[in-house]
């Protein structure tokens, strides 16, 4: 029975998403500029007996292939088991640059249920983050090999979910090892540190590992002050390895030097579920401003920013339209005007043409 | 009583806390087989009168009994058990019961159970009261001589070590879930009462659909054309699947296969631009694919898989929300493109939202009702070229008509009862009513319903056509028409897994009864 984690999940998350229904009402930013932009229609070719469910991630590689994680669903408990055990519920897709339909990655993976993001490293490696199994997964360029494997997937699940106790009740400081709660997101620094954001559930935290996946350090708690969070959803490192956290309850992004120093935060910019930052010294960081999955009359646009926290300009707004958001999750910024977005509540990837 | 077959509500199993919950135990006949069974009963915690006959008389009903005793009604997971001679009627013997009240377990699991009666009892809009006796009796369903308790403590032998916080904790979501799948349940199917209607005669296309080699349908809840003629069936196999057919019944192809919006089908329905339209009571989803089968627009959404098995619902319903969708049943269109939604199940309202998916009107609400504008179970709907929406309000046994701002118009309530409806297209539109045979068919109710009216939409009704049946062209459980020609009638039966193709006889003129 080892590896058995309860999984107090469900209060939290109702209490993330109750305080983002108290608090993004007054966004900021409204007076920003409109960025002109288009969505290219049909950007990714789907095979006739393959569909999106929720884009929980969408990255790109060097050569301009996609590479989209996606909740399809169904995810499966056995029954006549000694044990409820569970699998399935997401799967990895690769495009070319075209669109055109490439392979599936990790078919039936022991880790793929809960899809939260996909990432590529600078040397094309596939990263694959599961909120479910509580895995971050390192999967070769081609996506053919796992490389690396962070946290560990429970051995069996909690029917029905929830139940008593769980890791890093309380402060939500999450324990201080290297598993994970929820885990929302990876970025890396120059040197090929990783840094998790961790997370959703109970952990309100960014976990720091090594190149070669050994546990540095974590930092951060349940909390509303600096360096606390109320729900990592995402994470993206700059050139000089600062780490920028999305704090999507705290409605703020929150800068940190590598190894968790607080620099300071920025809070113009709504609740920040989905971040991506260009790479190069003029960066660029771009931030989603997500309406929740059961309202499209708020919300939802995206903000183009410098990491200094002065905004050039939004676009979009929430709705079920091309052009238009449902609850963005991942943004890849590979190039600074040509995004792929995806989104939970329109099982869709778009690809956005900033003019 | 509503239970929670795949058209049916459940709710009222909430209203009794677990603490409440009595249990009826009778030792188990040799031979027998079980069946899960959700059931409502009227419980009489007082010893029952000696002779037992005096409230098993087929000639006394509710009303009586009501009035002779201090009743509750009870909701109760039952095993009905059904001995090697079949399904037997009504007991002879007062049932053993024992039971947990509020201020704790009254008797221990073993030293024997109070006594009392259960009755399982019709529950109506109207109310039991006024029922009347010989039908209520009529309509009950058979009561096996022996039942046992389906994982209530106390009662049956498994219960005995089992009457531990924990272990109910879990049990009670997996016997919903069984009684959810096995239900067989006890349902105030109204008996059509307009006069003089003539029939139409018809004929059923033999061996209509083809599915792939190897393949069958499974329940065939929603069925629906495009302008080409082809044939769309939203069903329920082992997954929930969406099969296209031409129109010579020939399989097509499989549209949406392991779609993450599939969980339960209700509903297909095909817009005047051929996009597919799927209705999904799992899943909380309607679905826009294009003519070519791609997502086009989602309305509603799935609980987040990360937040875990969701437990069958109990309780008030929560506040209905904009864009939360439960157990949604149906959608239609007007020529405007506005988006009409039944919902549901457990929501009891119809949505109006606008071409691109945005909310703009309700009319209901989380609450069931019957009055004008409010719904019990609206488990159908379309709409007319006049965008007047027809609802089929199914456990208000009636069909409501509302403006296209959702305002009530008028009901109908001769009828039956309202499960689903059709109006065809074309500048003369015409509007089908299916008094359809629930589920769990009692004795006698093939009888009293399983009829389609076919109507004007001033409330003329001109003919009707069909029974029940289990082989063709009977129905067994009509659960959706296509009718895009008024004269080829297409419809999909849950319980024979079947669609046919009916062609209707022109008839003559006649009837002329309202529908009111």
């Amino acid at each position: 029975m080892s590896g058995i984690r309860g999984k107090h999940k469900s209060c939290p998350m109702r209490a993330a998403l109750m305080i983002l229904v108290a608090v993004s009402a007054a966004v900021a930013q409204s007076g920003a500029p409109e960025i002109k932009f288009d969505s290219v229609p049909n950007p990714l070719k789907l095979p006739a007996n393959i569909y999106f469910g929720e884009a929980g991630g969408v990255a790109t590689n060097s050569h301009g292939d996609v590479f989209v994680y996606t909740r399809t669903g169904h995810a499966t408990v056995t029954i006549g088991t000694s044990r409820p055990f569970a699998h399935g519920g997401s799967r990895l897709f690769e495009f070319d640059r075209t669109g055109k339909f490439v392979r599936e990655i990790g078919k039936d993976s022991y880790g793929f249920m809960g899809a939260s993001q996909v990432r590529v490293d600078p040397t094309d490696n596939i990263w694959a983050v599961d909120e479910m199994t509580n895995m971050v997964m390192k999967f070769d360029p081609q996506g053919q090999r796992i490389l690396m494997l962070l946290g560990r997937k429970a051995e069996n699940v909690n029917v029905p979910a929830g139940g008593r106790g769980g890791r890093g009740g309380g402060t939500g400081a999450g324990q201080p090892t290297d598993l994970f709660d929820r885990p929302s997101d990876v970025a890396w620094d120059a040197a090929g540190n990783i840094f998790v954001a961790d997370g959703m559930g109970n952990n309100a935290r960014v976990a720091k590992f090594d190149k070669d996946g050994k546990f540095v350090k974590s930092w951060g708690r349940k909390g509303t002050g600096d360096g606390e969070f109320a729900g990592v959803h995402g994470v993206a490192v700059d050139a000089q390895g600062n780490v920028y956290v999305a704090d999507a309850g705290n409605k703020r992004i929150q800068i940190f030097g590598n190894d968790g120093n607080f620099k300071k935060s920025l809070t113009n910019v709504g609740s920040p579920q989905a971040v991506c930052l260009t790479k190069g010294t003029n960066a660029v960081l771009y931030v989603s401003n997500s309406n929740p999955v059961d309202d499209i009359d708020r919300d939802g646009e995206i903000y183009k920013m410098h990491p200094d926290g002065t905004v050039v300009g939004k676009f979009g707004r929430a709705g079920k339209l091309p052009k238009e958001f449902g609850t963005v999750n991942a943004i890849d910024c590979r190039d600074e005007n040509t995004l792929y977005v995806g989104e939970i509540g329109n099982l869709r990837v778009q690809k956005i043409v900033l003019h | 009583m509503r239970n929670s077959n795949c058209c049916q509500h459940v709710r009222s199993r909430a209203r009794i806390p677990v603490q409440q919950q009595f249990c009826i135990s009778r030792s188990l006949a040799a031979g027998g087989q079980c069946a899960a069974v959700a059931r409502k009963f009227l419980f009489f915690p007082q010893p029952p009168p000696n002779d037992p006959d005096q409230w098993l008389k087929p000639n006394r009903g509710a009303r009586d009994l009501r009035q002779t005793a201090k009743q509750k009604i009870v909701t109760l997971n039952v095993r009905q058990f059904v001995t090697k001679d079949g399904i037997p009627a009504f007991g002879r013997q007062s049932l053993e019961t024992c039971g947990y009240q509020d201020d704790g377990p009254r008797h221990s699991p073993r030293d024997g159970c109070g006594n009392g009666i259960a009755l399982p009892y019709l529950d109506t809009p109207q109310g039991l009261a006024a029922q009347p006796d010989d039908r209520l009796v009529d309509q009950l369903p058979p009561i096996a001589e022996n039942w046992t308790t389906d994982y209530l403590p106390g009662c049956n032998r498994i219960g005995d070590r089992m009457w531990q916080e924990t272990f109910m904790k879990r049990v009670l979501m997996l016997s919903a879930a069984v009684a959810t799948i096995l239900a067989g349940p006890l349902l105030a199917q109204q008996k059509a009462t307009i006069p003089g209607v003539p029939e139409i005669p018809f004929t059923t296309v033999p061996n209509f659909l083809k599915p792939p080699p190897g393949e069958i349908l499974g329940e065939s809840v929603a069925v629906a054309t495009n302008s080409k003629g082809h044939i769309f069936v939203f069903h329920r196999s082992a997954n929930t699947r969406l099969f296209e057919f031409d129109p010579a019944g020939n399989f097509v192809k499989e549209i949406g296969s392991g779609y993450y919006g599939f969980e339960f089908s209700h509903s297909v329905r095909v817009d005047k631009d051929d996009n597919i339209w799927t209705v999904d009571e799992g899943a909380n989803m309607i679905t826009k694919f294009s003519p070519d089968g791609r997502v086009a627009m989602v309305l509603g959404s799935k609980p987040l898989a990360v937040l875990g098995a969701v437990a069958y619902p109990v309780g008030p319903n929560p506040p209905a929300q904009k864009y939360v969708l439960c157990r949604p049943t149906d959608v239609g269109w007007d020529t405007q493109g506005n988006i009409f939604v039944s919902d549901g199940y457990c929501n009891n309202r119809v949505v109006k939202y606008d071409r691109n998916g945005r909310f703009l009107a309700q009319a209901g609400s989380e609450k069931a009702g019957s009055g004008l504008g409010e719904f019990n179970l609206p488990h159908a709907l379309q709409v007319d070229g006049n965008g007047h929406v027809w609802v089929a309000d199914r456990s208000n046994n009636r069909y409501q008509e509302l403006d296209n701002d959702l305002k009530p118009l008028k009901e109908i309530k001769n009828l039956g009862t309202g499960w689903t409806d059709c109006i065809s297209s074309g500048p003369h539109q015409y509007i089908f009513f299916s008094n359809s045979n629930p589920n769990g068919n009692m004795p006698g109710t093939w009888d009293n319903t399983g009829e389609i009216y076919k109507a004007e939409l001033d409330g003329t009704v001109l003919g009707k056509f069909g029974r029940p049946g289990k082989a063709a062209p009977g129905f067994q459980v009509v659960h959706m028409m296509d009718c895009r020609n008024p004269n080829e009638i297409i419809v999909g039966e849950i319980e024979s897994w079947r669609v046919q193709k009916l062609l209707l006889k022109p008839v003559a003129a006649g009837g002329g009864s309202k529908a009111q």
